[in-house]
């Protein structure tokens, strides 16, 4: 009797808060360190955008995905949102703010680093590998550098491994701190500096197939909390508080 | 010596205001506290060169609370008075932000095979302002100069920075404008004048002054400097730039609300 009191009352505000929901909205997540992780701490962006979606009335549901895979489900309509996802890497739908940036970079063979990429002219006869379909940034594009695309879908993998065989002179990566942390086993021979003061808004794309309802509740909740306290906010606060 | 120098210079900075429409007393305050504590960073971080490009095990010095306690130590000592108050959302931020670029940047300067990290004060003042720049929090800081002088293009002045440095290159004051916009909202500006300081020339001042060629025959000199500028051969009587400061003046008002 106890036992099934006890039950009760652990079901009972369970199943109470479920009614407050209008429903569940799926949210597949792409590993994005440190944002989102794909280990026992999931990362902070899940934390801020299940605090949105919980406000626009629905409960969030989290999907850990491969890029490739994210979009397909993006586009058959097994998820709602996918994130974060850069625009130009694939056409489609996204919320009408970013939901953060990363700083693109260089990364460069150790041998080869250079530290301060507002010094252009230093570019100068550089063969530097470019992944295809990501925003170059205006100091690389105007400059003397040699741009040498590298396609396919693992064209960051291939092209750091072409930058640490010395094959290319360096690798324009969106976000560096992907490839340069302390400890990276794969790596070791390569060095990343970044283009400080330009950014690559990463966002969170929509469904073709996602309800109307669902959309406006979620999208006019996330810019009522971006304007409130975005994204790159909340994480200092976080950090702060740690 | 050359820090006595900087800080002197620093402080007869501080200490010279004037002009324009005057912000409230304490706009004002919330002003000069944010552009003394983002100064301090940029002196420790000239400090700790040897530091940050060194092959020491240890860096904790320059990371995390540490960071910050080694800032306010500067700050004590540059300006004589206590650290202040972080009573204000906008200074918290500021105060975590430095802590995050120096997170960033800890590969970098963990990474025994490069000598030269490139995190020098500038940079790291850059970085500081780009992070900021993207919080949504009303609230600008930059590093710069004239114009023609300037090496980051992204650091070119705004038009009202040109004319505030215009009035004011031949005889450097705190300039404060309590008309001012930020993202099309109203917003305090500011603007410090930085004296140029010996550490300045390592990189902005003549070949003599480059430690590249420190222990080198004169023919032998490079023109280039450590960064992989070409030196642009100033002297401390050069106007040094200086910091801007923006902050929308709702911002101001909003006190702990994080």
């Amino acid at each position: 009797m106890r036992n099934a009191l006890f039950a009760l009352a652990i079901i009972c505000p369970i199943l109470a808060s479920a009614q407050n929901y209008q429903g569940v909205v799926r949210i597949g997540l792409l590993e994005y360190p440190p944002h989102i992780v794909f280990d026992d701490d999931i990362g902070p962006l899940p934390g801020y955008m299940s605090k949105i979606v919980e406000g626009s009335g629905y409960q969030a549901k989290f999907i850990r995905m491969l890029p490739e895979r994210g979009l397909r489900e993006l586009n058959k309509g097994n998820i709602d949102f996918l994130m974060p996802l850069k625009t130009m890497e694939a056409k489609v739908s996204v919320l009408s703010l970013p939901i953060l940036h990363s700083v693109p970079g260089l990364c460069f063979k150790k041998d080869k680093f250079i530290p301060i990429l507002s010094a252009t002219h230093r570019f100068d006869d550089l063969i530097v590998g470019m992944p295809n379909g990501y925003y170059v940034v205006d100091a690389l594009a105007s400059s003397q550098a040699m741009l040498l695309e590298v396609k396919g879908d693992d064209a960051i993998s291939r092209g750091i491994d072409l930058t640490q065989r010395g094959r290319i002179d360096a690798f324009y990566h969106p976000n560096p701190s992907h490839v340069y942390y302390e400890g990276n086993p794969t790596y070791k021979e390569v060095a990343c500096s970044s283009f400080h003061g330009y950014f690559i808004a990463a966002n969170i794309a929509v469904s073709p197939k996602i309800k109307q309802q669902v959309l406006h509740a979620v999208e006019s909740q996330f810019v009522e909390q971006m304007q409130s306290e975005n994204y790159e906010l909340y994480l200092s606060r976080l950090r702060r508080n740690r | 010596m050359r820090h006595y120098i900087f800080s002197l210079f620093l402080c007869c900075s501080l200490n010279l205001q004037a002009q324009a429409v005057q912000p409230n007393e304490k706009a004002q305050a919330l002003l000069d506290d944010i552009t003394k504590i983002y100064m301090s960073s940029m002196v420790y971080i000239f400090q700790q060169q040897p530091l940050i490009n060194g092959n020491e095990q240890d860096k904790s010095a320059l990371f995390g609370d540490n960071l910050i306690a080694n800032i306010q130590d500067v700050y004590i000592k540059k300006y004589n008075e206590p650290f202040p108050l972080l009573d204000h959302e906008t200074k918290k931020l500021l105060v975590q932000t430095m802590v995050d670029v120096m997170n960033d940047n800890r590969a970098l300067i963990q990474d025994p095979e490069l000598e030269f990290k490139g995190i020098i004060p500038a940079v790291f003042a850059f970085q500081l302002s780009a992070q900021l720049s993207v919080k949504g929090v009303g609230l600008k800081i930059k590093f710069t100069r004239t114009s023609d002088d300037i090496r980051n293009v992204l650091n070119k002045p705004d038009q009202w920075e040109s004319n505030v440095m215009s009035k004011i290159i031949d005889n450097p004051k705190i300039y404060y404008d309590a008309n001012g916009t930020l993202n099309g909202k109203p917003a305090y500006r500011q603007f410090t004048p930085l004296p140029m300081a010996p550490y300045c020339l390592q990189c902005d001042g003549e070949p003599k002054h480059n430690p590249l060629n420190y222990g080198k025959p004169k023919k032998a000199w490079t023109t280039i400097d450590m960064t992989g500028f070409e030196m642009e051969n100033w002297t401390l009587t050069d106007f040094g730039g200086g910091v801007s400061l923006s902050v929308e003046k709702s911002n101001i008002d909003r006190e702990g609300t994080h």
